[in-house]
């Protein structure tokens, strides 16, 4: 553990900063090149997880950090700060273009060898790594190297394990690199569970991590956009589900940090999102308003996101995958809730059409989610997904 | 699994025609804007024009399947994979016959079934079930006076495919195997020049032993990137590629070092007789500071240079433009040039691989026949640097 001097003194080191970056950066409304030291603060709102200082070193190629403080709030999980802090660095690290090496000069967590002031990784990210069971070989010289980043960038993604190992094999396929799938996740480009519903359900994984298709080539480009959307529409039930509205003054609030944690997993024989409730929520988008997800059941939810015409198309082909998810679901929890979600389109289908699905959904015991966004919506954001990703580093 | 199958379906001219849009127009359109975006001029928003046509292309395409009988066949969900696999291949091919295209009008119909076969006989690919099945199927467009539009279906019901089974010890094995560095570096030189040194040697190392690496050029000054360029493709040694990223992570072409020697003075004798060519680097830049007035022509019009949206894309693009320009060069040569360079690190980069790469190609002859030297604009005066020949 850090002494209170330490502490003490690297929080002075950072204050003393933040005024020089005020002076030099904030008030003459100029932005920091990466290789200009810049302070951060992690926090939660009144929470601080983390203080620190990077910059990107030239001539070394690596991620310099200069201030690296951390706290572990006890309400929050184990090692939460270097979990924070990991997060962060790594991906400022990929960001820069840098190899992955993180260095910690001699004002992170001092001590004197042979006279000389030197630096080492600190204990808590040491913790850390120790807790993900990854080794660091030079903790004592202030050194994270690539090889060791790459692994603790992959843990701390917090894909499952099959999506992992769906990693691990893209890399070793040589089709798509660790700190890119990671980067794309702790960028917030998509959600991990969405990530997962790419790396694990899709045909082509790479080429939409990679934003490999340009419109140009529509088949392959289209192809990346469907598979995107389809992720886009999960993620917006992910979101629907873990909302918690909270009541203050009469009125309804969201605040950060207080979602509903459910258990989402995703199943790539079905393409289905599998859901198991934290605490009981109303099953979103259906015509029965008092449904009700009960804590520790389980949900499957088919996604299909189609547009009217799509979805009259292929509404036989869906029927067919819902009774194939229906059995296997059901031969193992005859509870289970199954699900079928399209987006908004399917009211702009014959009403006829629209009243035969649901006849036909409801008679597998399975219900029907409409959800309020739109293919073009969901498009449009599916394809400024896949050009922000165009404009990450790709190695 | 996703599971996107490909759909085709063949309509006649009188079938395009709807109350009020017309199929073959749209298609027509569509065309157009294929050819604009070859320019890559203003290509976003050619990209959007064209994804709105073919989606408006497509949703009628799926009406007609949903409503009305139209000739239909289905290629399976292997289809997209292999034409994913040919383009890869033979990309200028691909883009030629309109490959990974979701429509073809009635008048090309014939042409690119024929085309088509000739790419997937040279893809080796010829006798594959779904090759066959378009092959068919277009044949019989033709023969019918039908255009056709080729939709995707996703998220298909399939047959569970029995998926390899992987170790997850070995996989963690060889993933840990992988080739990157674990080791450390050493504390920093010092001066922008050293600094980027000791980059490239780092570099030019672990390329060697096959761990990834790449030269970052993030924010350096334009000065050291050419010094310091100059310095390893003109240092002795095993010729080689480096690969070469930038501050927003892009990754661009590498870049070839260790590749040429200094010309010998009697090399040079007939090339020093020739005028000197003032040529700036880029148009509309530091014209204020006279730069206008110093140079005769400039090497890249800016607003050709400046349509890459990341770094990695403007450096393709300074490379191409460059490429050609010193082809063109070779049949009106020698040429000497004093090249007044402003900092833009990505064309500077695909400049200097492109004049690399040139002298390399003319390396053989006996006769210099381009010579370059760099001024580099330093605010107010010029530096002149070591001169690339």
């Amino acid at each position: 553990m850090i002494s209170k001097e330490a502490r003490l003194k690297q929080f002075e080191i950072y204050a003393t900063y933040c005024k020089e970056f005020e002076e030099k950066f904030t008030k003459k409304g100029i932005t920091p090149k990466n290789h200009e030291w810049r302070p951060y603060r992690w926090c939660s709102r009144d929470i601080v997880f983390a203080n620190l200082k990077v910059r990107h070193e030239r001539s070394r190629n690596c991620l310099e950090v200069d201030v690296c403080l951390m706290a572990n709030p006890p309400q929050y999980y184990d090692n939460s700060g270097p979990r924070v802090a990991m997060g962060f660095l790594l991906s400022e690290a990929y960001k820069c273009g840098t190899s992955m090496e993180i260095v910690f000069t001699k004002n992170v967590e001092t001590r004197i060898e042979n006279g000389v002031e030197k630096g080492r990784v600190p204990a808590y990210i040491y913790d850390l790594a120790c807790e993900l069971g990854i080794k660091l070989n030079h903790v004592l010289e202030g050194h994270i190297t690539p090889f060791e980043a790459r692994q603790i960038y992959l843990e701390l993604a917090g894909f499952s394990d099959e999506a992992k190992e769906k990693v691990m094999k893209l890399s070793v396929d040589d089709l798509l690199t660790p700190e890119r799938a990671c980067f794309l996740v702790m960028g917030g480009l998509w959600s991990t569970p969405e990530a997962e519903s790419i790396i694990l359900g899709c045909d082509n994984p790479e080429s939409i991590m990679l934003s490999d298709s340009i419109p140009e080539d529509r088949h392959l480009y289209l192809r990346d956009v469907m598979a995107a959307r389809g992720t886009v529409l999960g993620g917006a039930l992910d979101m629907k589900l873990q909302r918690k509205e909270l009541m203050e003054d009469g009125q309804i609030v969201e605040s950060e940090g207080e979602g509903t944690d459910h258990q989402i997993s995703f199943d790539k024989g079905t393409y289905a999102k599998s859901y198991i409730a934290a605490e009981d929520c109303l099953v979103p988008w259906t015509e029965n308003k008092e449904l009700i997800f009960r804590t520790d059941e389980q949900m499957v939810v088919m996604v299909r996101a189609r547009s009217s015409v799509e979805i009259r198309v292929t509404s036989a082909a869906d029927l067919e995958s819902l009774i194939k998810t229906v059995e296997k679901y059901r031969a193992i929890n005859p509870d289970v809730k199954v699900g079928i979600l399209y987006p908004r389109d399917f009211e702009d289908i014959p009403e006829g059409e629209k009243r035969e699905i649901k006849r036909r959904v409801e008679e597998q015991g399975a219900f029907l989610m409409v959800s309020p966004e739109s293919v073009a919506g969901l498009d449009k954001e599916a394809m400024r997904r896949i050009e922000t990703g165009r404009m990450v580093r790709h190695e | 699994m996703s599971n996107t199958r490909t759909v085709l379906i063949a309509l006649k001219d009188e079938q395009c025609k709807m109350p009020r849009l017309d199929l073959k127009k749209l298609m027509s359109m569509a065309l157009r804007v294929e050819k604009r975006m070859e320019t890559k001029v203003m290509i976003e928003d050619e990209q959007k024009r064209y994804n709105l046509y073919c989606d408006r292309i497509e949703f009628y395409g799926q009406l007609f399947l949903a409503e009305k009988f139209v000739e239909s066949c289905d290629l399976g969900s292997d289809y997209l994979d292999l034409i994913s696999m040919i383009n890869k291949k033979f990309p200028i091919e691909a883009a030629k016959i309109r490959l990974t295209a979701s429509f073809c009008p009635r008048e090309l119909v014939a042409e690119s079934a024929r085309q088509f076969e000739v790419l997937c006989k040279k893809s080796g690919v010829e006798a594959r079930e779904d090759v066959q099945a378009k092959l068919a199927f277009y044949l019989k467009a033709t023969a019918d006076g039908c255009s056709v539009i080729e939709l995707l279906q996703s998220w298909m019901p399939s047959v569970l495919e029995v998926e390899e089974e992987v170790d997850p010890k070995k996989l963690r094995e060889a993933f840990l195997a992988l080739k990157i560095s674990d080791n450390i570096t050493d504390d920093r030189l010092g001066g922008h020049f050293e600094e980027l040194k000791k980059q490239f040697e780092t570099v030019v190392n672990l390329t060697r032993q096959h761990t990834p690496a790449a030269i970052n050029f993030s924010e350096l000054r334009h000065d050291v990137i050419a010094e310091v360029l100059h310095d390893f493709v003109y240092h002795g040694g095993n010729p080689m590629y480096v690969p070469v990223i930038y501050a927003d992570g892009t990754e661009a072409a590498p870049l070839p070092l260790f590749c040429l020697k200094p010309k010998s003075a009697d090399a040079l004798t007939t090339l020093h007789e020739q005028p000197v060519f003032n040529m700036g680097m880029m148009s509309s830049r530091h014209s204020s500071d006279g730069l206008d007035v110093r140079v005769d022509v400039y090497w890249f019009r800016n607003q050709e240079i400046s349509i890459g949206r990341t770094q990695a894309e403007t450096d393709d693009v300074a490379y191409k433009k460059s490429k050609e320009q010193f082809l063109k060069m070779r049949t009106e040569g020698p040429f000497r040039i004093d090249f007044y360079q402003t900092g833009f690190q990505p064309a500077i980069v695909g400049f200097y691989r492109a004049l690399a790469e040139e002298l390399i190609a003319q390396y053989k002859n006996p006769i210099a026949q381009l010579e370059v030297t760099p001024y580099y604009f330093m605010g107010v005066v010029y530096k002149v640097g070591k001169v690339w020949n």
